[in-house]
């Protein structure tokens, strides 16, 4: 995509603050004491969740590799504490977002790793996403600052006053420039 | 003097680099035509697309015939889509007619007409005729509509974790309702559906000038319950609260003391439709400034009763926990524990905010803590006067009253807290900073006694 501005500050800011609840809340589950261990990892869980979904409102596929590793950096922060990990109720495969089925394959296919060692992949992940967001324009940035919110594109298109299909192709655009998938 | 400062706007979005800079630039072009009092021609529409790239030409002129559509309408001389089809259809791929028209644009011709319900509004068997064979295009039509068609829904004003709220054409009366439904994910969830019923019957009993008016209630087998309320336009509190806090560029000291007495007043008149609705049994659970609606009357108007109890103020069961909104939570609400001084503490929250700008329990970086619960609980809420610079005594004491972490320490209830705040705005004593003085000898002569 071609454009002068360089920092789509919405769209950044959106999935940074996404991720960050993520990450932070693993970041408890793994350190909480005993007495409060059950529910920080139902707060892990919920916001694992909410996080998935939200992916999916923006309508791009769940990332093959975030999944994965998110299940296993959960799974290493319960048994950390000492959780029995088959108690810990999987990020329940029926609740998520799944597109073409990927991501319960994928499931299948990572076996637990080490907490940091799920992480890597995530971070290079992110890594690839930050930089395609920065070629991001602002109006796009703007568009899907509002998509992860969870807006409509009709809705989109009334607030940013454009028209339902230059918001659709915005969207389109952003499909495309995003390295969602861990191969692509 | 607002004009060509649209018009320098059109300019500089047809300057500005972006693949659809001249998509955009069109649209706002055909908006501000509009606004300096040249409708536009529906044949003109070609002239608007001219710098657009041909590769997106099509889509442009849709989106133009949408906002022409929108526009024209709305002018009070608007024209059905056929008009469209005559002058433009070459230009669109895919030519325009009724049998290839896309659906989008049928649904916005549906909106635009029912945006003044004073109008011509075409019922659905009309589209159904005029479209006939285009199931598409009767499906997303019908999901605009309720009550076999007596209600279309123009575009939704708000959402929460249960139920969304859209601004509705009411066919019949020909006027603009306000219509509540549950999610339509949640749809299946026969807690969420009893949860929305128990609201529904809840503030309909509310009759209050505080509180906006339940006018219908349906809940048909097979089909997604809603409820009729009257429609509150405004702003929110908390819209206002936050363009009162920013930095005074536009506005005179006595602008800003004007609108400071507005805010109380709103914020008194809630106190009061809060009072009332405890005087009936039923609680708010989520009070915030972003459910109080200041309408154009001036009156202030208290939404979102979803969470609300009814039948009884006795303390809810333990899933109650998840329910409310934790910057502005009691902090005995974070254990599902509730009662009138919970709706007087969210009160006591909504204040902190009128005074400093933010609530009392505001996080850092404005992420919410995955153990907000801890910090709920805890409620330490600095003192107004910390937080704000010119912070009145009286009122920092009335706030700090109604945020006492001890629910025994607030107000009785809202009655009582509305009244002090009246006597400040009237300018007599606040009758709070002696009792606090009083309460407080009395506790340290019963520490002295033991």
């Amino acid at each position: 995509m071609v454009c002068d501005k360089t920092l789509s500050d919405p769209a950044e800011e959106a999935i940074r603050v996404l991720l960050e609840e993520v990450l932070g809340c693993l970041r408890i589950a793994g350190q909480a004491p005993l007495g409060s261990r059950l529910d920080s990892r139902g707060t892990a869980l919920s916001a694992i969740s909410r996080f998935r979904l939200r992916v999916d409102r923006v309508c791009l596929p769940a990332p093959d590799v975030l999944l994965p590793a998110l299940d296993a950096a959960v799974e290493e922060a319960l048994a950390d504490t000492g959780a029995k990990t088959d108690r810990a109720p999987p990020i329940l495969d029926s609740e998520l977002p799944r597109q073409n089925g990927r991501a319960q394959e994928s499931r299948l296919d990572h076996p637990a790793r080490s907490g940091e060692e799920a992480l890597l992949p995530l971070a290079a992940w992110l890594d690839r996403v930050y930089e395609a967001i920065q070629s991001i324009d602002a109006r796009a940035s703007e568009v899907v600052a509002l998509r992860v919110e969870g807006f409509t594109d009709r809705e989109i298109a009334e607030r940013l006053e454009l028209g339902l299909r230059l918001v659709k192709r915005i969207l389109c655009d952003l499909r495309a420039a995003v390295p969602w998938g861990a191969g692509r | 003097m607002i004009l060509p400062l649209i018009a320098r706007h059109a300019e500089h979005a047809e300057r500005e680099v972006g693949r659809y800079a001249a998509w955009e630039a069109a649209l706002l072009r055909v908006g501000s035509d509009w606004k300096c009092g040249k409708p536009v021609r529906v044949a003109e529409l070609l002239d608007y697309v001219e710098k657009v790239g041909l590769e997106q030409r099509s889509d442009a002129l849709q989106d133009l015939i949408s906002a022409h559509l929108r526009l024209s309408w709305q002018a009070g001389h608007g024209q059905e889509l056929e008009t469209y089809f005559t002058e433009l259809s070459g230009e669109v791929d895919g030519q325009l007619t009724p049998s290839t028209v896309p659906p989008e644009l049928v649904e916005d011709e549906l909106i635009a007409r029912h945006i003044l319900p004073h109008g011509d509004l075409p019922s659905l068997e009309a589209y159904s005729q005029r479209f006939a064979g285009r199931a598409d295009v009767m499906r997303l039509l019908e999901g605009r509509c309720l009550g076999g068609g007596r209600y279309v829904k123009l575009s939704r004003l708000g959402r929460g974790a249960m139920g969304e709220v859209w601004r509705t054409c009411d066919r019949r009366l020909r006027r603009l309702v306000a219509i509540k439904t549950p999610r339509a994910e949640l749809s299946a969830d026969p807690d969420v559906i009893r949860r929305f019923a128990d609201e529904a019957v809840a503030t309909a009993g509310l009759e209050h000038p505080g509180i906006a008016a339940v006018h219908e209630y349906s809940a048909e087998d097979g089909a997604l319950p809603y409820c009729v309320l009257k429609l509150v336009t405004g702003k929110t509190l908390g819209e206002r609260i936050r363009s009162f806090h920013q930095p005074p560029v536009l506005r005179t000291s006595s602008q800003q003391r004007n609108e400071w007495s507005h805010l109380l007043q709103a914020f008194a008149n809630a106190c009061e439709a809060v009072a009332f609705a405890h005087s009936r049994g039923v609680l708010h659970c989520d009070l915030k400034p972003a459910n109080i609606v200041l309408g154009e009357y001036g009156e202030a108007v208290v939404l979102d009763w979803g969470l609300g109890r009814r039948g009884g103020l006795e303390p809810t069961a333990p899933e109650a926990v998840v329910l409310g909104t934790p910057e502005y939570m009691a902090p005995e609400q974070a254990d599902g524990n509730l009662g009138p001084q919970s709706d007087v503490f969210g009160l006591g929250a909504i204040l902190h905010e009128m005074l400093t700008g933010r609530p009392p329990h505001a996080w850092p970086d404005g992420c919410r803590p995955a153990d907000w619960r801890a910090i709920v609980r805890q409620a330490r809420c600095l003192h107004p006067r910390l937080l704000g610079r010119g912070v009145s005594r009286a009122l920092a004491a009335v706030c700090r009253k109604a945020l006492a972490r001890d629910p025994a320490d607030r107000y009785e209830g809202a009655a009582q807290l509305a009244r002090d705040v009246r006597r400040h705005i009237s300018g007599e004593p606040v009758g709070q900073r002696g009792q606090v003085l009083l309460r407080n000898v009395r506790r340290w002569l019963r520490l002295l006694r033991s």
